[in-house]
């Protein structure tokens, strides 16, 4: 019976062989568009496969032989691998063949080669589970690119932030749900009239496509891509089209489109509005009223023009009601600072010895005399008010500034320096020594906390001295205000915010997050009112004590 | 043995087989006879495996229907249902490749040419061909449906001949399905009719030729078993079932052959009373 069908099926498959191969022949030996070429060559992989999975139960269809087949004496089971086998061989053979032939000649491909094989070992199998169902393989194909393709773009449209892979790999292993349906029901297949099998098949079709729809619904995200809590407590939520302000008795405020928050300045934040496509893109910039949720223009973004880089609310630096930002555009290696009052803005062209790559920048503003210090892949740039760029002469791994004091940690060690038209170095501490680098909000201190050697200690920019600070462990963010030092220490299920004067411990409060890492993500952010953790899915927040 | 009980089989809403019971010991050949649409096929079908009943249990030999009794079950469908473009040699190899102690044999001296195409045989050849497959595999039951007719005299006569060389030699239980039972009252020795899926007749061949009698009078009879009755130039013709020898009817009884039963029983001309 193997035999039988094996020789049918390498029939059909000799055929196709001999397109690959011609194709393959015409574009090695011609200048024509490989990737055209390649498209029309998957599209016959994948008609093959799903003919190959359709065709297996036609052979008795049109020569009348099902009766005969299964009066035999084997299982269902058995009948089932006995038309099956052949036609997995057949079709891992093609495929073989291709992924071969790939290895050989530099040819593309529509997909990465290993989600090609997916969904062609997908077409397969979804196609196979029609093989009685459908009498016609015009309609298996349809429903099979339904379910396999159709799907895929489904839950793309559903969830744009999901990568292609992703959904590709996640749909098309959905559906391999399939042909497990039709194997159980096919243990019940008889000669009854095929809308009996049907009948059966319909239930646990209908139950696939309701568990495909759940698996859909929980992992597609809650459309929420960022989330900012303000001074207030007051919670900012941005998705692709809508932003929502969620007070803190509960009342909701919904704007239209996304607005993701830059900078939280006298009870409005700075925003930039964004348009999803195939790369976020910013399309211009906008002061929002926290209070009423009014917004107000400040300036247009041109297309490939992006700002700096930060959490939300945490992106660029405010000094004396002056919020200042990067306009960067990457292809054209051009940069601006933004300095924003209100709704007025004042851009400087940066140039001289900037960078050449996309920087990934901590930017710092000195104001006397103002200048800015841009850190990004361990190069430190010193861009002046006039906008020309110079890039330091030594690498560090973070940098902290205050007034006019730039510490820069090092290899091994920490300089300081004092800023002028000059850096003048006017304190320096070998060893191995860590800034503590996660702080909360974007707020600016005097003082650092650092990790050296086996100890934790507070540094001041101002007068140098350095404090020693009993801590247990690292802490997961902190922040230093006047004489406080406000920690966050943050474990799998539990957080603890405390508060510490003087080397004391004045205040401590324990959370347990219940938002759970999803597939390894979970972000924690700390603002000067409380902490949000969020997920794909929801999001918690915890709020100090005022 | 086979034993069916209960056995219900429900096409949509209609009763395919409504709580049919049967048994068949070994080295009995039965007709199954019965009207068009009264539920034979069904039967003959779920014995052989290929129709799950809603309802009902079906055993042969103690096991209940699947693989291992479809090895000792040769079926030949009224469909001829086959690989049409497959030789003869190949229908064999396949046939064979299902059956550990398959051994093809030709029936009589009636030799294919195996290089022709199933799909080229004549319904009488390919039933035969069919039953020469049958019998390659030395089953215990043979189940035959609707296929006689197909075959010519010569051909019916081949057929028939083998079969009941086996009942005799094998102790092979024969099932035939038919909606006559011409050419084959010699080969069966019990006869189950059927009527819209409920068994309505099970008797051997010799009880229901002494019990069944047409009777012609002038008077009507009353207090006897009449399955039908028709008036016929002031005469009644009438059929009685079951007929016992102490009735005394005033007027003509004939005993009346298998065939004659059939017909009185399957609708058509008598239709069922």
């Amino acid at each position: 019976m193997v035999w039988v069908e094996l020789k049918k099926i390498l029939k059909e498959g000799i055929i196709i062989v001999l397109i690959l191969t011609g194709l393959m022949v015409h574009i090695v030996t011609t200048d024509r568009d490989p990737y055209a070429a390649s498209v029309i060559f998957e599209i016959f992989l994948l008609l093959y496969a799903s003919f190959t999975g359709w065709s297996m139960f036609d052979r008795e269809r049109q020569e009348g032989a099902v009766e005969y087949l299964l009066s035999m004496p084997v299982s269902r089971t058995r009948l089932f691998f006995l038309k099956f086998i052949p036609r997995t061989f057949s079709v891992l053979l093609l495929l073989g063949v291709y992924l071969l032939l790939h290895s050989y000649i530099d040819f593309p491909s529509f997909r990465p080669l290993s989600e090609f094989s997916l969904i062609y070992l997908a077409f397969f199998l979804v196609s196979l589970s029609f093989s009685l169902t459908l009498k016609n393989f015009i309609g298996a194909l349809f429903i099979t690119s339904f379910l396999s393709v159709g799907l895929t773009l489904l839950l793309k449209v559903i969830n744009p932030a999901m990568s292609d892979s992703y959904a590709i790999v996640t749909i098309n292993l959905l559906i391999l749900l399939f042909p497990v349906a039709f194997f159980i029901v096919f243990q019940r297949f008889d000669i009854k009239p095929i809308r009996t099998f049907n009948w059966k098949f319909v239930t646990p079709m209908v139950i696939i496509i309701g568990m495909m729809v759940g698996v859909v619904w929980l992992m597609s995200n809650s459309g929420w891509h960022g989330y900012y809590l303000s001074h207030d407590g007051d919670l900012t939520r941005y998705s692709c089209t809508r932003t929502q302000i969620i007070r803190k008795d509960g009342e909701i405020t919904n704007l239209k489109g996304c607005l993701r928050p830059l900078m939280e300045a006298d009870g409005s934040i700075y925003m930039q509005v964004m348009k999803m496509e195939k790369k976020c893109k910013i399309k211009k910039l906008v002061r929002l009223d926290l209070q009423e949720g009014g917004i107000q223009h400040i300036m247009d973004v041109k297309d490939g023009w992006h700002t700096g880089y930060g959490y939300p609310g945490k992106d660029g630096v405010l000094k004396k009601g002056i919020y200042y930002n990067i306009l960067q555009n990457w292809e054209k290696k051009e940069c601006k600072i933004l300095m924003i009052h209100g709704t007025s803005v004042k851009g400087i062209p940066v140039y001289g010895n900037f960078y050449d790559k996309p920087i990934k920048e901590l930017f710092h503003v000195v104001e006397e005399p103002l200048q800015f210090f841009v850190l990004s892949h361990e190069r430190i740039y010193r861009i002046f008010k006039s906008g020309e760029a110079d890039e330091l002469p030594f690498c560090c791994d973070s940098l902290a500034v205050w007034k006019n004091r730039l510490l820069i940690f090092e290899k091994q060690g920490m300089t300081l320096y004092e800023i002028s038209d000059q850096l003048k170095p006017i304190f320096k501490m070998n060893g191995n020594i860590r800034k503590l680098r996660r702080k909360f909000g974007s707020l600016l201190s005097s003082k650092v906390l650092i990790h050296a050697e086996k100890g934790f200690y507070l540094f001041s920019l101002e007068d140098q001295s350095l404090e020693p600070v009993d801590l247990c462990s690292r802490p997961y963010y902190y922040h230093v205000s006047g004489d406080t030092l406000h920690l966050l220490w943050v474990k799998v299920d539990e957080m603890t915010y405390g508060r510490m004067v003087n080397g004391k411990i004045i205040k401590q409060k324990k959370w347990n997050i219940k938002i759970e890492q999803e597939k390894g993500w979970r972000i924690i952010l700390p603002y000067p009112s409380g902490v949000v953790v969020y997920n794909k899915k929801e999001f918690e927040k915890y709020l100090f004590d005022k | 043995m086979i034993n069916v009980s209960n056995l219900n089989v429900r096409f949509g809403k209609t009763n395919a087989l409504d709580n049919a019971s049967l048994e068949i010991d070994r080295g009995e050949c039965i007709l199954l006879a019965g009207a068009n649409g009264s539920g034979k096929t069904t039967l003959l079908r779920a014995v052989a495996g290929v129709l799950f009943p809603r309802k009902g249990n079906i055993s042969i030999d103690e096991k209940k229907v699947g693989p291992a009794t479809r090895e000792k079950t040769a079926y030949i469908p009224t469909s001829l249902s086959f690989y049409d473009s497959l030789k003869l040699k190949e229908a064999v190899k396949l046939h064979a490749s299902f059956f550990p102690g398959f051994a093809y044999q030709e029936i009589g001296d009636f030799a294919f040419e195996m290089d022709r195409k199933t799909g080229s045989l004549s319904k009488g050849e390919k039933s035969l061909f069919f039953l020469s497959l049958a019998l390659s595999t030395s089953p215990d039951y043979l189940l035959i449906d609707d296929v006689i007719h197909f075959l010519d005299p010569h051909l019916r006569d081949i057929f028939l001949k083998s079969i009941l060389q086996l009942i005799e030699e094998e102790q092979l239980s024969v099932i035939i399905a038919a909606q006559s039972a011409l050419d084959i009252e010699g080969v069966v020795e019990r006869i189950v009719v059927m009527d819209k899926g409920k068994i309505v007749l099970d008797e051997t061949v010799e009880d229901l030729k002494c019990s069944f009698v047409r009777f012609y009078g002038e008077k009507p009879l009353e207090n006897l078993p009449v399955v039908f009755q028709k008036d016929w130039e002031g005469m009644k013709e009438m059929y009685i079932y079951p007929f016992e020898s102490h009735m005394k009817p005033e007027g003509r009884v004939e005993h009346l052959t298998l065939a004659e039963i059939l017909r009185a029983f399957i609708g058509g001309e008598y239709g069922m009373g």
